[in-house]
C-alpha cells in the first residue's frame, strides 16, 4: 500500500483529533454526572472499560498519524548474511518447504537450521538440502537462546530470521539488503504473510475478492505507522538484522518469551534505527484453529505482560517519546481481556437485575453516547485507511478475550505454565470446545438475560422498557460475536484437509483405463498442494480409479499418479464438466520438490496478490476521482485449457481464467509482451475453439524460475458466437466450484 | 412459490395479532371524551342538525365522525371502534405494500410488524377517534407516493400522483396538524417528478380539493386551528428536554432501529429519507414545547419509522450474523428483534389503554342511582361521555357543565335546583379541571356521594359524586 498516494488524509487527522475532543468531553460527562450512585462500583467498572478503549484509540491514532511507505534500495554487494531458521516440533515436511525456499534465496547466503528438538530426521533433511544443522546440548531461553546459539555459529554481517513455518520468496534480501545502507540501521522487518487463508484468523468474500486478516491491521498499517516513528519492530520471523547491533544488546533479548519485541526494545534504546518495508516476502501458516490461536495469543499475552514488568519501554532509556508510546500500545493490548468482559457482562447484569451502570437511560444519555460512538468508530475505521474492520476485530475479540486474560493469570501462577509453547501447526490435534466455553457462557448469558428481562416486561412485572430494549439489542449484538466465533471456531475444526490447498491455473494432461486401453485427456488443475489437487475438465470420469497425472508447469513439466477420491459432473453447454479431487500417490521427490518450491513461491504469491486485504472508507470513495467504474462486459471465472501461440514462438498450453465475450484472462507462460496479437485455441472437450486477440496487460512472475504471467486479451472480434460459447460454458461449470 | 405462501402466512399472521389483540380488549376503557364528541357529531352531521360545541371539542373534522357514527349505528362505541381497526389494518397493509416496492418483500413485512406490534398502533385503532382516520390517509398518500415513484408510465405516475394528493388533503381535513406534511410532499413530488407533473398532478388537485372543502364545510376550520395553535402556546412551552423525553418515549425504538437503517448497505440512503418525512410532526411539537396528544401523534411519525427501522432490523440481522452468508442466523436475530419490538409494544400499549380515566364506576353509579330526566354537573366538558353512555337507559337525562347552572353573583353563587348529580374529576388525563374553582357551592349545596378511585397508568385519581344536601 502507497500511503502517499492516500487521499484525504488531512481530513482523516481532523477527523481523529474531532473524535479524541469528542470522547474527551463524553467521558467527562459521564463521570460526572451519569455516575448510579446505587452502583458506583458497576458504574466504575463501565467507565474504566470505555476510558481504556479511549486510550488504546489514542495510543492508535498517534502511532498511525503519519504511515510510512517505503520503495526497496539496490541491495548492498557483496555482504554475507546468514539465515537462522529456529525449530523445536514443527513437521520436517512444513521444515523442508521453508529450507527449499531459503535455497531459492537469490542474494548468496548461508541457511543455518537451529534444531531445539534435536531431531535426527531434520539433520538429514539438512544434510540432503546443503543447509548447515546446528542443536544445543541445553535448551535454556526458548527461541531467542536458541537464536543465539545460531548467533555464536555465524560469522556474517547480518542475520535473517524466519520461523520454521516461513518460506521466504526469492527476491527477500534483495529487497532488504538496500536498506542497510544506513550504518545506524539495526533491523529491516517485512510483514508476516500467511498463504492459508482458510485459517481461523482469516475471513475470505471469494466474490469480492477480499480477504481480512486479524493481523492485517497490525502489518498493513499499525507497523508502517510506527515505522514513521522508527518505532517498527521485529516481529520474530522475516527480517533482517545487523550482527553489530546484535552484539551490542548482547544477542536476542531473553527473560520473555515474545523475545522479539523484547530484541526490538533492547536494540532502539541502543539507538539502532529499525525499517519497516511493507511488501510480503515471505509466507507462513496462520493458526489454523481456535486451539493453536489461542496457544499463540497466549504466548503473546504472557510476554507482553513479562516485556510490561521487565522491560517497561516507559522506563527504559535511550527510546524516543513517540517509541515509548508506540511500544505501550503495543504492551497494553493483553489488557482489552478484561474491558471486553466487561462489555459482555454489562447487559446480562442490566437485563437481570434492572441495575444501570448509570443514572438513567434516556435521551440525554442518547445524545450524549451516540454522537460520540457514531464519531469514535467512523474515526477509527477511518485510520485504520481500511484494514480495520471494525465488526471483524469485535469478532476476534470475543475470540480472544479470554486469551487474554488467562496470559495474566499465567503470569501470576508459578513459572511451570510460562513455559514457551510453539504454535501448532494444522489444526494441533486440539479440540476448540475447551477454548469455546467462555463465549459460549456470554452467548447463553446473554439470551437467557434477554428472555428473563423480556418475560417480566411482558408479564408487568418491570416497566422499563427502553433500558431493556437497548441492552436486549447490545446482549443481542454479543450474541452474534459469540455465535460467529463458535460457528467459525466449529467450521474451522471441522474442515477435512490437512493442508490448504492453493488455487492454481495450471494446464495439465490425465490418463486413465477406460476399458478399451488408456486414454489421455488435457484439463486445468484449479487448487493444488504436494497432497492433491482437484483439476477442472470437460468429460465424464468415474471415481475411485488411478490416473496419471502430467502437470504443464512454469519451468518444466511435472509426472505423478494419483487416485480420484471424489467428483462431480454437470451439463455445460451440451458437454459434461467435471470436477474432481485426486489424492497425490508416490511423486518423485524431485518432481515434489518443484511442485512445493512452486506453491510457496510463485503460485502463493500470485494467488494472494489477487486479492484485496484493504476495503474502501468513506473518505476513499469520497475523494475517489474516477467514481463511475466504467461499464465492461461480464466476466466469467472459467478453468478450460488452450494453447496460446502467435505464429513465431513455440505454442504454450495455458490456462483460460476468466472469459466474457469482449476479452479473457490467461495464465500462461507464453512469452508475449503488451500490444501482441495472439491466437488462442481453447480446448473444450473434443472441440477447439479458435479466438484471435490483442494482449491489452500482463503481469509478469516476480519468481524467474517460474516464468509465467497473467495475460489480459481483448479479442479481435468482440461478441463473437465463440466467445458467447465459452461464455455460455464457464457460466455452467462455475457451480462446481466451492467458495 | 413456497417461500412466498409462507410471506403470505406471516403477513395475515401480522393482520390477524392486530385484529386479535384489538377486539380481545376492546372494552379496555369506557367511552373517552373525545370517542363521544366525535360519534355525537357524526350522528348530526348525518341527521343535519347542527352539534352546538362540536367543533370545538373534535376541531371541526367531518370525516371521522361520519365513520364514527356508521360504526356506532350497527354496534355502539365498538362499532366506531371498529371501524378504526379496520382502518388500521389496512394503513398497515398499506406500510407493507410501500416498503415492499422500495426495499422488497421481507423488509416490507418487517415493516408491517413494527407497525403493527407497536403499542401507538394498535392503541389508535381501538380509540374512535380520528387520528387513525388520518393515519389511515397519510399511510394510502406514502404508498401513492411510492407507486408514483416507481410508476412505469406517465398515466400510472399521473393516478397515483393526482390519489397521494388527495389522501393527503384528507388526511389534512382529518387533523389539523397533519398539513405539516404537505411542503415536504410537494417539495419531493416537484423534485422527483418535476414543476410540470407537480403542478398538474399535485398542486392543482389540492387546490381544487382545498377550494371545494372550505366553499362546502358547515364548519370552517380555521377559527379552530388558529384557537388550537394559540392554545398550544399559551398551556405548553414546556422545557426541551421535557418535550424530547415526551416525544420519544413513544418513539425511542423505532428511532433507534431507523438509525440503524442509515449504515444499511443497500437502503441507507432510502431510510434516511423515511426518517426526515417522519420529522415534520415531531418538529411541530419540539417547536411549539406542545406535548398534547403527543402520545398518539407519533403514530404519524412512526408511519415512516417502520420502514426505516425495518431496514434497521435487516441491517441489524446482517451485523449480529457477522454478515456470515447462513440464513438461519440471520433469521434468529430477526426474530429476536423483532420480539423485543413486539414486548415493547405490548408494554407501551398496556400504557397507552390506561392513561385515559376509565370511568366505568361513575357510569354503573348513576346507572343504578339515576333517573330518566336527571340534570347531571360536571366540572369539565366530558358530560358528552355520560351522556352517550347512559342514552339508551335515560333518554331524557341532562348532562352539562357546571356553569351552565351556576345563579347569582360572584359573592353568593348557588346551584340551580333542577342539578340532581356533580360530578367531578379535577384531573382528567392531559386536562385539568379544578373542582375548588366551585367549593363554595360544593359545600353550601352538595354532599358528598361517592368517591371512585381511578386507577391510570400514571398514577391515581378520583372522580367525586355529589348529590344535592
Amino acid at each position: 500500500m502507497d500511503f502517499r498516494n492516500l487521499k484525504g488524509e488531512r481530513f482523516r487527522r481532523v477527523i481523529a483529533v474531532l473524535a479524541v475532543a469528542v470522547t474527551i468531553y463524553y467521558l467527562y460527562w459521564r463521570v460526572t454526572e451519569t455516575f448510579n450512585p446505587n452502583a458506583l462500583f458497576f458504574s466504575w467498572s463501565l467507565w474504566c472499560a470505555e476510558v481504556f478503549g479511549f486510550f488504546t484509540t489514542v495510543l492508535f491514532y498517534f502511532t498511525v498519524w503519519k504511515p510510512e511507505t517505503r520503495e526497496a534500495p539496490e541491495p548492498l554487494e557483496g555482504r554475507t548474511i546468514d539465515v537462522l531458521i529456529p525449530t523445536i516440533n514443527e513437521p520436517v515436511e512444513v521444515l523442508r518447504k521453508t529450507l527449499l525456499a531459503c535455497n531459492d534465496i537469490t542474494y548468496p547466503h548461508r541457511t543455518l537450521v537451529l534444531d531445539d528438538g534435536e531431531r535426527e530426521e531434520v539433520r538429514e533433511l539438512c544434510a540432503g538440502l546443503g543447509c548447515v544443522y546446528l542443536a544445543r546440548e541445553e535448551h535454556e531461553d526458548a527461541k531467542a537462546g536458541n537464536l543465539n546459539f545460531g548467533l555464536e555459529h555465524s560469522e556474517a554481517e547480518f542475520v535473517a530470521v524466519f520461523d520454521a513455518d516461513h518460506a521466504p520468496l526469492p527476491h527477500f534480501i534483495d529487497r532488504l539488503l538496500g536498506y542497510f545502507e544506513d550504518d545506524e540501521l539495526g533491523f529491516a522487518q517485512a510483514p508476516q504473510e500467511f498463504y492459508n487463508i482458510d485459517s481461523f484468523q482469516h475471513r475470505v468474500a471469494p466474490k469480492k475478492k477480499y480477504i481480512w486478516a486479524e493481523q492485517g491491521l497490525f502489518y498493513y498499517i499499525i507497523q508502517p505507522g510506527r515505522d514513521h516513528w522508527n518505532a517498527a519492530y521485529f516481529v520474530g520471523t522475516c527480517a533482517i538484522i545487523r550482527r553489530k547491533a546484535l552484539d551490542d544488546i548482547d544477542g536476542f533479548a531473553t527473560g520473555s518469551i515474545t523475545e522479539d519485541m523484547m530484541t526490538s526494545i533492547r536494540l532502539q534504546s541502543e539507538g539502532w534505527n529499525s525499517v519497516y518495508h511493507n511488501e510480503p516476502l515471505a509466507y507462513g501458516i496462520a493458526a489454523e484453529t481456535i486451539a493453536p490461536f489461542h496457544i499463540q495469543r497466549r504466548r503473546w499475552g504472557l510476554g507482553g505482560w513479562q516485556v510490561f514488568f521487565k522491560a517497561n519501554p516507559l522506563f527504559i532509556k535511550g527510546l524516543s517519546f513517540p517509541q515509548r508510546l508506540c511500544y505501550l500500545a503495543s504492551l497494553i493490548y493483553p489488557f482489552e481481556g478484561f474491558q471486553k468482559l466487561i462489555f459482555y457482562v454489562t447487559p446480562p447484569i442490566i437485563l437481570f437485575t434492572g441495575i444501570l451502570p448509570m443514572n438513567a437511560l434516556d435521551t440525554e444519555y442518547l445524545l450524549h453516547f451516540i454522537p460520540y460512538f457514531v464519531i469514535s468508530t467512523f474515526a477509527f475505521n477511518e485510520m485504520g485507511r481500511g484494514y480495520g474492520g471494525h465488526l471483524m476485530l469485535e469478532q476476534s475479540s470475543i475470540g480472544k478475550f479470554m486469551t487474554y486474560m488467562s496470559s495474566l493469570l499465567a503470569f501470576i501462577l508459578p513459572k511451570r505454565s510460562r513455559k514457551f509453547r510453539v504454535t501448532p501447526k494444522g489444526t494441533g490435534g486440539l479440540s476448540s470446545g475447551w477454548y469455546l466455553i467462555s463465549q459460549v457462557i456470554i452467548v447463553l448469558a446473554s439470551i437467557t438475560a434477554i428472555l428473563w428481562a423480556l418475560t417480566f416486561l411482558l408479564l408487568g412485572n418491570r416497566s422499563d422498557e427502553f433500558i431493556i430494549a437497548v441492552n436486549s439489542l447490545w446482549g443481542l449484538y454479543n450474541t452474534g460475536l459469540g455465535i460467529g466465533i463458535i460457528q467459525y471456531a466449529r467450521k474451522k475444526h471441522s474442515q477435512r484437509r490437512e493442508n490448504f490447498r492453493i488455487p492454481v491455473n495450471i494446464p495439465m494432461f490425465y490418463r486413465y483405463e477406460n476399458g478399451e486401453g488408456r486414454e489421455k485427456r488435457i484439463a486445468v488443475a484449479d487448487n493444488l498442494t504436494h497432497e492433491g489437487l482437484s483439476i477442472m475438465a470437460i468429460g465424464k470420469m468415474p471415481c475411485n480409479r488411478r490416473v496419471g497425472l502430467e502437470l504443464i508447469m512454469p519451468g518444466g513439466n511435472i509426472e505423478a499418479e494419483g487416485y480420484i477420491t471424489h467428483g462431480r459432473t454437470v451439463n455445460a453447454n451440451c458437454h459434461l464438466a467435471s470436477r474432481f479431487g485426486i489424492r497425490l500417490d508416490d511423486m518423485p521427490r524431485t518432481y515434489m520438490d518443484r511442485l512445493i518450491r512452486y506453491l510457496s513461491s510463485s503460485s502463493v504469491s500470485k494467488f494472494l496478490g489477487e486479492y484485496s486485504t484493504r476495503y474502501e472508507t468513506f473518505l476513499d470513495r469520497r475523494f475517489k476521482k474516477d467514481k463511475e467504474i466504467p461499464e465492461r462486459a461480464r466476466r466469467v471465472p472459467s478453468w478450460l485449457p488452450a494453447v496460446v501461440t502467435n505464429g513465431d514462438r513455440r505454442p504454450r498450453y495455458s490456462a483460460v481464467r476468466n472469459v466474457s465475450e469482449t476479452g479473457c484472462l490467461i495464465a500462461t507462460e507464453f512469452p508475449v509482451e503488451p500490444g501482441e496479437c495472439v491466437m488462442i485455441r481453447v480446448i473444450v472437450g473434443q472441440d477447439i475453439v479458435e479466438l484471435g486477440g490483442k494482449v491489452a496487460r500482463l503481469v509478469k512472475s516476480p519468481v524467474e524460475k517460474f516464468p509465467e504471467s497473467i495475460m489480459g486479451v481483448n479479442f479481435h472480434d468482440p461478441c463473437c458466437e465463440c466467445a458467447k460459447y465459452l461464455v455460455k460454458i464457464a457460466d455452467q461449470t462455475g457451480e462446481l466450484v466451492e467458495e | 412459490m413456497r417461500s412466498q405462501r409462507i410471506h403470505y402466512i406471516l403477513l395475515g399472521g401480522i393482520l390477524a395479532y392486530g385484529l386479535v389483540i384489538s377486539l380481545v380488549k376492546l372494552d379496555y376503557n369506557s367511552v373517552f371524551v373525545d370517542e363521544a364528541y366525535h360519534i355525537v357529531m357524526g350522528r348530526q352531521l348525518v341527521a343535519g342538525e347542527y352539534c352546538p360545541g362540536c367543533p370545538a371539542h373534535t376541531g371541526s373534522v367531518m370525516t371521522w365522525p361520519l365513520f364514527a357514527s356508521f360504526g356506532d349505528s350497527f354496534g355502539g362505541l365498538y362499532g366506531a371502534r371498529i371501524m378504526n381497526i379496520i382502518l388500521g389494518l389496512m394503513l398497515t397493509a398499506c406500510i407493507y405494500l410501500a416498503t415492499r416496492m422500495l426495499a422488497g418483500r421481507d423488509i416490507g413485512l418487517l415493516a408491517a410488524a413494527i407497525f403493527m406490534f407497536s403499542g401507538q398502533a394498535l392503541y389508535l385503532m381501538k380509540l374512535a377517534t380520528y387520528d387513525m382516520t388520518a393515519a389511515f390517509f397519510l399511510g394510502g398518500a406514502f404508498l401513492m407516493t411510492v407507486a408514483a415513484h416507481k410508476a412505469g408510465s406517465t398515466g400510472y405516475e399521473a393516478a397515483a400522483l393526482t390519489t397521494a394528493t388527495i389522501l393527503l388533503s384528507l388526511a389534512a381535513i382529518t387533523k389539523y396538524l397533519l398539513p405539516v406534511f404537505i411542503p415536504a410532499f410537494l417539495i419531493y413530488v416537484i423534485l422527483r417528478h418535476g414543476v410540470m407533473k407537480s403542478l398538474l398532478f399535485a398542486l392543482a388537485p389540492l387546490t381544487v380539493f382545498m377550494t371545494l372543502f372550505f366553499w362546502f364545510t358547515p364548519y370552517p376550520p380555521n377559527p379552530q386551528v388558529l384557537y388550537q395553535i394559540e392554545n398550544a402556546r399559551e398551556v405548553s412551552n414546556l422545557p426541551l428536554a421535557t418535550i424530547f423525553d415526551w416525544t420519544f418515549r413513544w418513539l425511542s425504538l423505532a428511532c433507534l432501529l431507523a438509525a440503524f437503517g442509515l449504515f444499511h448497505e443497500k437502503y441507507r440512503r432510502l431510510a434516511g429519507l423515511l426518517i426526515l418525512a417522519s420529522m415534520p410532526i415531531l418538529l411541530i411539537h419540539i417547536i411549539t414545547r406542545a406535548e398534547a396528544s403527543v402520545n398518539k401523534n407519533v403514530v404519524f411519525a412512526l408511519l415512516f419509522l417502520a420502514p426505516a427501522g425495518a431496514m434497521g432490523i435487516d441491517h441489524i440481522a446482517h451485523l449480529f450474523s457477522m454478515r456470515e452468508t447462513s440464513r438461519a442466523v440471520k433469521v434468529f436475530f430477526t426474530i429476536s428483534v423483532v420480539t423485543i419490538v413486539w414486548v415493547y409494544g405490548i408494554n407501551n400499549l398496556r400504557w397507552l389503554e390506561k392513561q385515559h380515566p376509565d370511568v366505568s364506576p361513575v357510569i354503573e353509579y348513576l346507572r343504578y342511582n339515576g333517573f330518566d330526566g336527571m340534570t347531571v354537573a360536571t366540572n369539565g366538558w366530558d358530560g358528552v361521555m355520560y351522556e352517550y353512555a347512559l342514552e339508551s337507559e335515560y333518554p331524557g337525562a341532562r348532562f352539562d357543565h357546571i356553569t351552565w347552572f351556576i345563579r347569582g353573583d360572584e359573592n353568593a353563587r348557588t346551584l340551580d335546583k333542577r342539578v340532581d348529580f356533580i360530578i367531578c374529576e379535577d384531573d382528567y388525563y392531559g386536562k385539568h379541571y379544578p373542582s375548588e374553582r366551585f367549593r363554595d357551592i360544593l359545600d353550601s349545596d352538595c354532599k358528598l356521594l361517592e368517591d371512585f378511585t381511578i386507577t391510570h397508568s400514571w398514577g391515581e385519581t378520583h372522580a367525586l359524586v355529589f348529590g344535592r344536601r
